[in-house]
């Protein structure tokens, strides 16, 4: 091997080294897992394993895998399921207040067609019996 | 040589075109998830609601198309579910403002139920009112019926009570009458037969004997 080649292999090795070092993170994504935990506990006080069970489930599979990857130390793997499982739990959250909203609306709507069915039957039942 | 060359020009081709299929691929899945969060932010309805999550699904999308290779699944995902979740909450918030004026239209309807119960409630304690007041003048007016009645008995008990003295006054003065009647009958025979005696002998008319005085009283004594 030549000497120039010799060279041309070092600067690539340490392109490469810093290339590596540069993309991947340094350190555990401590806050991403943590935003991630409460965007869970979030969704499951909001009854989403109830009202949204799908993207609960996905939500705590990707959390799992998020603290998995970073028992292995792969960061960069541990912070994409860690957002992926904030991503999932905003979702279940959303959808189980849209449930809730969805339910709301159609027991008010009920309610007030038997109101105004009430008030429409007796308007004043009692001035009727009246002579 | 010229087989080498043209082996690494075939591959250089093959790389070339697996990179087109691969951003071919790519600008697929971008403008497929483009199209629905168009889709969504164009909504007439839920085109104005959840900002934020509007701005996360943008931003995600802006994210898978500057996505390395590596990172281009993970940003699919992501804009997905942001997408999903900016149609969520906007879908929550439209359904938000019609609970919100189904929950006024539900209060008004309360309100005028609660009316008019309250004066279904005061015609009916005016009807009792009416009714009690009714009552109470029929019972007055028959306490002063017997009332009435009770002072016509005591009247004509006391008429009856009357009649009966004057009954009893009757027969006494009529039993006094007989007897003076009866004196006098009496004594006009008696005085007929005495004047028919004196006609005989002239005997004076026996006549009763004059009772003695009585003896003078001590002299009086001192008064105490």
């Amino acid at each position: 091997m030549t000497p120039a080649r010799e060279k041309i292999h070092a600067w690539v090795a340490v392109l490469a080294a810093a290339l590596a070092a540069g993309c991947s993170p340094t350190k555990p994504p401590l806050d991403e897992l943590d935003a991630a935990s409460r965007a869970l506990s979030a969704a499951r006080q909001a009854d989403a394993p109830q009202f949204a069970a799908a993207e609960y489930r996905a939500a705590g599979r990707h959390f799992d895998q998020a603290q998995a990857a970073q028992r292995d130390k792969d960061y960069d793997a541990a912070a994409q399921f860690a957002a992926e499982s904030l991503a999932d739990s905003e979702l279940a959250l959303a959808r189980a207040h849209l449930a809730k909203a969805r339910a709301d609306v159609e027991r008010l709507t009920r309610d007030n067609a038997n109101l105004q069915g009430d008030l429409d039957s007796h308007p004043a039942a009692l001035q009727e019996e009246q002579p | 040589m010229n087989f080498a060359r043209c082996a690494r020009c075939a591959f250089a081709f093959s790389l070339a075109v697996a990179a087109a299929d691969g951003v071919a691929a790519r600008d697929d899945d971008y403008q497929r998830l483009l199209d629905r969060f168009n889709a969504l932010a164009t909504d007439p309805v839920l085109g104005t609601h959840a900002p934020v999550a509007m701005d996360r699904a943008r931003l995600a999308l802006a994210h898978l198309k500057e996505a390395r290779r590596a990172e281009r699944e993970h940003w699919i995902y992501m804009a997905e579910r942001r997408i999903d979740s900016a149609r969520a909450n906007a879908e929550a918030e439209a359904l938000g403002d019609q609970r919100s004026t189904l929950q006024r239209e539900n209060d008004r309807l309360q309100l005028a139920i609660a009316r008019r119960d309250a004066e279904q409630a005061r015609a009916e304690l005016e009807r009792q009112r009416l009714q009690a007041q009714i009552r109470a003048e029929e019972a007055e007016r028959a306490r002063r019926d017997a009332e009435a009645a009770r002072a016509e008995g005591a009247q004509a008990t006391q008429a009856a009570e009357s009649a009966r003295a004057e009954a009893e006054q009757a027969k006494r003065m009529a039993a006094a009458q007989a007897k003076a009647a009866a004196l006098a009958k009496k004594e006009a025979q008696l005085e007929a037969a005495l004047s028919g005696d004196g006609s005989a002998g002239a005997a004076p008319p026996k006549t009763k004997p004059k009772a003695k005085p009585k003896a003078k009283p001590a002299a009086p004594s001192k008064s105490n």
